[in-house]
């Protein structure tokens, strides 16, 4: 919102030492955010007043001329001008050279067709003033030469802009008498009553005005639903001419950033500006019966702004002759608005339901000055002086007009009145330091309380004033807000507070994530990424994933992000394509949550009787090279033997378990099931070759993807290390090697060693070799078996007999052939 | 045996000194070895003689075994002597470039959210905070009603948000992917009770076109403290506190009212831009201060929604962006970056 600095001074007397500047940082610091500054005199730097001495034909071009313009300096400049309403002594804009123009034009000294130019005479809509481009503007001929343009406009304002955002809360501060009330209170100077504005017009054409209920002369009001409308109100004036705006007005309008349009529109526009409250103008010739209602059924309408909005049953509506003349709080119609022959019109000055204006213009995609303080819940008080403003204004322009019947009204305008019990004592203790008891009640007071002190003396009765009282303030917190903020944060003394210690919780996950994410970083060479939690349906597609139990987003601005992962696999796919022409070598991991289109564990309210969808967290890692598939998966494990590792502090039992249906778009023979203590964590896959060619994926590719959840909590599992005495007695290490069918898998030959003989203690692998030398379909396993007796030492023959039985139980149940080193 | 071990000594010399003659590299490279271990090896001539020396009386022992390693000694020393003389690469050029860089193992790189995550996390504990976690995919009641934001509050402007289709589309359950952090206060209230001191990090989202400095997707931290008796001089103290512990040093701010439903009275602080020094540049929008650093006294609905009595309890919570955060610390003007993915990114950190 822009906020005209002149305009406040009608208001309040701003010191004159009082700068703009210092104006925006008590605003900024006090009640709401300014984001900036203009100096509307500096807007037409270097534009001045010319006075045309004499205008001869360009020699050299039809259609342009010659002005010899005399801008209050010694020598007239020499300006070469195709504007055909040019004449002597009229009095012009000059841009000179150097000057921009709003329009971002900068003017140069040139040669046109052979003459020298010196400036620019503008037209209006160069100078951003209108939108007329039939010639140059022709500025009032008391205008003296040589005096800047803004100068001659009074464009002597400044303007501020404030944060939108932060007048959410503050229907009160939506127009300028609003924020003069607020540098009333920061300043501690009085504001001038807004009933007084009304009465001091020296309009000449004052008339008394009654307000009746229902109907008279013709019009009348009738309130279908009175949540939606709670008040309503129209007067008719007759005998209105429609002109332009008087310069005042229009500078104020430009200065808040609204164009003018017409004298009747203006005053509407102007009024809202002051006070907040919006106001519509009806051209009176196709309305008498005036109904607010909901829409009974879909209807289309044509707005002001020439755009037809389709509008459905419900929508509240403003109706004559059941015709749609605007639709309630947001726009007016463009059959019944004021045009150029309008002589008589009706004036609504109105109060509607926040939410309703709110939803229908969030439906509509409409959001206009009106409908934004409207949904801000307004205060229905002001429609009375809003409209009073408005009638003084229009009777002092249009000396003939009349109003006809008085005000016709329906609905309550009246609020609720809210008070507030405060203690002193409790303010004083929230705020955390002392403030002294007469300024809190002068700062209350300024800002419309009625206060009222308690024989106690510790605790005020306030009355909350009206344009505050719509949703504001209601409670003592409220009141605490608006006595430290006036106060000043930043005279607040800090003062750190006193707890009692405690020992922090922290989330289950909270420290392995830490060491788990280390741990891939620093000792296997992982590289951690953040990506999208959307996936879409495209993505999918070419991984063979059905989207049909994917959690979707109802409202996505774009169709990439149209449904929620449910692995982490496609977008840490994509990463990999990203990389992949830079890196020889990729390895990345990701932690980051699923979303489950069951119901998982959080309730959605207090009711605890449903629960949000289930969300896991997983890790992923992936692996992408040029490696053999042996080479990529055995490194992939040995990163997550490793991780396990260090996170249990020992190596328990993994297990790599074929899977009876792989996923779409892993390779089914290099899939598998990663389990731990009988419990399936996740699994680890190749990337179909075809699939990789479909994304775009020129390498191979592995992936490890875990429940993270699942993990840790098997990790709580683990028991508390037990110590285990030393053995008493050496053990014999032997090492057997032997070849293979491939269909052997390796854990079976680890748990036909291990059972073998009680003597055997351990088994470890530490060499799988498959080459042309041993023929395609068989691989060598090498093992370290260590052999041990409890009770006493066992001799070389005793574990050479048990060997060469375990070689032969291998010969026989394999076919294993012994490798010799 | 002195005289034999004399003479294994001169053989074995005279052999070295016939062996520097030859011209093949290669070669001399076999036979040098063959003869250290023809003399020196386990099973080589010199063993063989020592192995004997046991068999000496005890002064003849003293004797010839000194003498022995003598000859040990010289023969070992020559053989070394020739390797690197003639054996390593070039005589004379055999040295290593020092100056060359060492063999490295290759490091994997945290994100730079996790970094600044745990820089903050540690400042936190180190204050006795608790840290929580809460679901990303949220419900309209916790991400706004219980937030003091009711339907069709214009807050709910402030925050474009994506919604979720799920079975169920009553109002409080529609879900919604969180927008800020601050539902988790609401659910560590239910949970922990009060007094509580805990901050939450994550993943919030907001429904908005991605370009250099909007993201869908972002990183916030939350902070909470509830206890009888705090106030907003504590409150500011805390949070001032913070801010020289995140920037190492006392930073020069401003404190200013802030609209947020969930707190009454709401504060922003500012921070003088480090850029321009509060001379105003792009990054602070000319304005010189920067907005780092939301919060306010939590609003007694909040804490009722949370289950806490407001008259005997009171708090403040804080918010702060992760993502702006470290944005600020390394310079990085395209916040895209943190989600692309792209290593030349993530390796700088």
């Amino acid at each position: 919102m822009y906020i005209s600095y002149n305009w406040l001074n009608d208001f309040i007397k701003l010191p004159k030492s009082y700068s703009p500047e210092k104006l925006a940082e008590d605003l900024t610091l006090h009640t709401v955010e300014v984001e900036g500054i203009f100096d509307l005199s500096k807007k037409y730097d270097s534009v001045l007043v010319g006075e045309v001495l004499e205008v001869k034909k360009h020699p050299q071009a039809d259609k342009l001329n010659l002005a010899l313009v005399n801008i209050g300096q010694k020598e007239p400049l020499k300006i070469v001008c195709g504007a055909s309403n040019l004449e002597a002594k009229q009095k012009v804009a000059v841009a000179t050279i150097g000057s921009k123009l709003p329009n971002g034009l900068e003017i140069l000294e040139a040669k046109i067709r052979g003459e020298i130019s010196q400036g620019m005479i503008c037209a209006e809509d160069e100078l951003g003033l209108g939108s007329d481009h039939q010639g140059i503007m022709v500025l009032d001929n008391k205008a003296k030469p040589g005096m800047s343009l803004a100068k001659h406009l009074s464009l002597d304002d400044v303007v501020i802009e404030i944060d939108n955002k932060s007048l959410s809360n503050r229907p009160d501060l939506w127009g300028h008498y609003g924020i003069a009330r607020e540098l009333g209170v920061i300043l501690d100077t009085d504001l001038l009553p807004y009933d007084k504005l009304l009465n001091i017009s020296n309009n000449k054409n004052r008339q008394e005005i009654s307000e009746k209920a229902g109907d008279n002369k013709g019009i009348s009001v009738k309130i279908e639903d009175e949540n939606l409308c709670p008040y309503y109100s129209a007067v008719k004036i007759k005998n209105i001419k429609i002109g332009e705006s008087p310069d005042w007005i229009k500078q104020r309008l430009l200065a808040a950033g609204l164009n003018p349009i017409n004298n009747i529109v203006d005053i509407t526009n102007y009024v809202m500006l002051e006070l907040g409250q919006p106001l519509h103008a009806f051209d009176a010739s196709l309305i008498n019966d005036i109904v607010i209602k909901p829409l009974k059924q879909a209807d289309k309408f044509l707005a002001l702004d020439n755009k037809e909005y389709e509008l459905s049953k419900g929508d509240l509506v403003i109706s004559s002759n059941k015709k749609t003349l605007a639709i309630a709080g947001v726009i007016g119609g463009k059959d019944s608005g004021i045009k150029e022959d309008t002589q008589e019109i009706i004036l609504e000055s109105a109060n509607f339901d926040a939410v309703y204006v709110r939803k229908t213009s969030q439906r509509l995609g409409l959001r206009t000055e009106a409908s934004s303080r409207f949904e801000k819940s307004l205060d229905p008080v002001l429609c009375n002086l809003a409209r009073q403003r408005a009638i003084n204004l229009i009777l002092e322009q249009n000396s003939e007009a009349l109003v006809e019947g008085g005000v016709i009204s329906s609905g309550n305008n009246k609020l609720e009145e809210i008070n507030i019990e405060l203690s002193l004592a409790w303010l004083k203790k929230a705020i955390g330091q002392e403030v002294e008891d007469e300024y809190i009640k002068t700062v209350l007071s300024r800002l419309g309380f009625i206060v009222e002190t308690k024989e106690d003396k510790d605790s005020l009765k306030l009355q909350v004033p009206s344009w505050r009282a719509t949703k504001d303030v209601s409670l003592a917190e409220d009141i605490l807000e608006e006595i430290s903020r006036i106060y000043g944060y930043n005279k607040i003394v800090k003062d750190l507070p006193f707890t009692k210690i405690s020992v922090p919780v922290f989330s289950d996950n909270y420290s392995v994530e830490k060491e788990l994410k280390d741990s891939l970083a620093k000792d296997a060479g992982f590289s951690e990424v953040h990506s999208h939690v959307f996936v879409n349906s495209r993505q999918l597609n070419k991984l063979g994933i059905s989207h049909s139990h994917y959690l979707s987003v109802k409202n996505p601005f774009s169709e990439h992000l149209s449904l929620l992962r449910q692995s982490l696999a496609p977008n840490i796919l994509e990463a990999i394509k990203i990389n992949q022409a830079r890196y020889a070598v990729i390895k990345l991991f990701e932690l980051g949550s699923v979303y489950l289109s069951f119901s998982g564990k959080f309730h959605t309210d207090n009711r605890q009787e449903k629960y949000l969808p289930h969300q896991e967290k997983r890790l992923i890692l992936a692996l992408a090279s040029l490696q053999s598939d042996f080479e990529l998966l055995s490194e992939l494990k040995g990163s997550l033997e490793n991780l396990i590792l260090r996170l249990f502090g020992f190596n328990p039992e993994i297990i790599y378990e074929k899977v009876e249906i792989s996923s779409s778009w892993a390779e089914p023979s290099l899939s598998a099931n990663v389990i731990i203590e009988n419990k399936s964590l996740g699994s680890i896959n190749k990337l179909k070759e075809e699939v990789a060619k479909n994304l775009g994926i020129k390498k191979s590719v592995v992936l490890l993807e875990i429940n993270f959840s699942a993990f840790w909590e098997l990790l709580n599992l683990m028991p508390a290390k037990k110590y285990k005495a030393l053995p008493k007695f050496p053990g014999l290490v032997r090492d057997l090697a032997f070849v293979l069918d491939n269909s052997v898998a390796y854990k079976e030959v680890k748990k036909e060693l291990e059972n073998f003989h009680e003597y055997i203690r351990s088994v470890e692998l530490f060499d799988v070799y498959q080459g042309d030398k041993l023929g395609s379909d068989k691989k060598s396993l090498g093992f370290h078996l260590v052999y041990r007796h409890a009770e006493r030492t066992l001799t070389a023959q005793e574990v050479d007999e048990i060997q060469s039985s375990l070689i032969k139980h291998l010969e026989d149940l394999y076919q294993a052939k012994i490798r010799n080193f | 045996m002195k005289n034999k071990l004399e003479q294994l000594r001169q053989e074995a010399l005279k052999q070295l000194e016939d062996l520097k003659e030859s011209k093949s590299l290669k070669n001399q490279k076999e036979i040098w070895r063959a003869l250290e271990i023809k003399y020196l090896g386990r099973k080589g001539q010199l063993s063989q003689i020592l192995r004997q020396i046991k068999d000496l009386s005890t002064s003849e022992k003293k004797e010839v075994g000194a003498f022995a390693n003598k000859v040990k000694t010289e023969i070992a020393e020559a053989f070394s002597e020739f390797e690197n003389k003639f054996l390593s690469s070039k005589a004379g050029q055999s040295q290593v470039d020092m100056s060359l860089p060492g063999k490295r193992s290759s490091l994997g790189h945290l994100h730079p959210i996790t970094l600044m995550q745990r820089e903050l996390e540690e400042l936190f504990k180190s204050l006795g905070f608790s840290i929580l976690e809460g679901p990303e995919l949220e419900s309209d009641y916790y991400n706004f009603q219980a937030l003091n934001i009711p339907e069709h509050h214009p807050a709910r402007d402030m925050q474009d948000t994506f919604y979720v289709n799920w079975e169920d589309q009553e109002d409080e359950n529609k879900l919604v992917l969180r927008t800020h952090t601050s539902p988790v206060q609401v659910r560590a209230m239910q949970e922990f009770g009060a007094p509580l001191k805990a901050i939450v990090p994550g993943k919030v989202f907001r429904n908005e076109a991605l370009d250099a400095s909007h993201e869908h997707t972002f990183y916030q931290l939350e902070g909470i403290m509830i206890d009888k008796n705090i106030s907003i001089s504590n409150m500011i103290a805390v949070m001032k506190e913070l801010l020289k512990g995140i920037f190492k040093e006392e930073v020069e701010i401003r404190i200013r009212p802030g609209f947020f439903p969930f707190v009454e009275p709401g504060i922003e602080i500012d921070m003088k831009c480090r850029l321009c020094q509060g001379q105003g540049c792009p990054v602070c929008k000319q304005s010189g201060w920067l907005e780092v650093f939301p919060g306010g006294m939590i609003h007694p609905n909040v804490l009722e929604a949370g289950g806490i009595d407001s008259k005997k309890y009171s708090g403040f919570a804080f918010g702060l962006g992760l993502t702006r955060l470290a944005m600020m610390k390394h310079g990085i003007a395209d916040i895209r970056l943190f989600n692309s993915g792209d290593l030349r990114f993530l390796e700088q950190f």
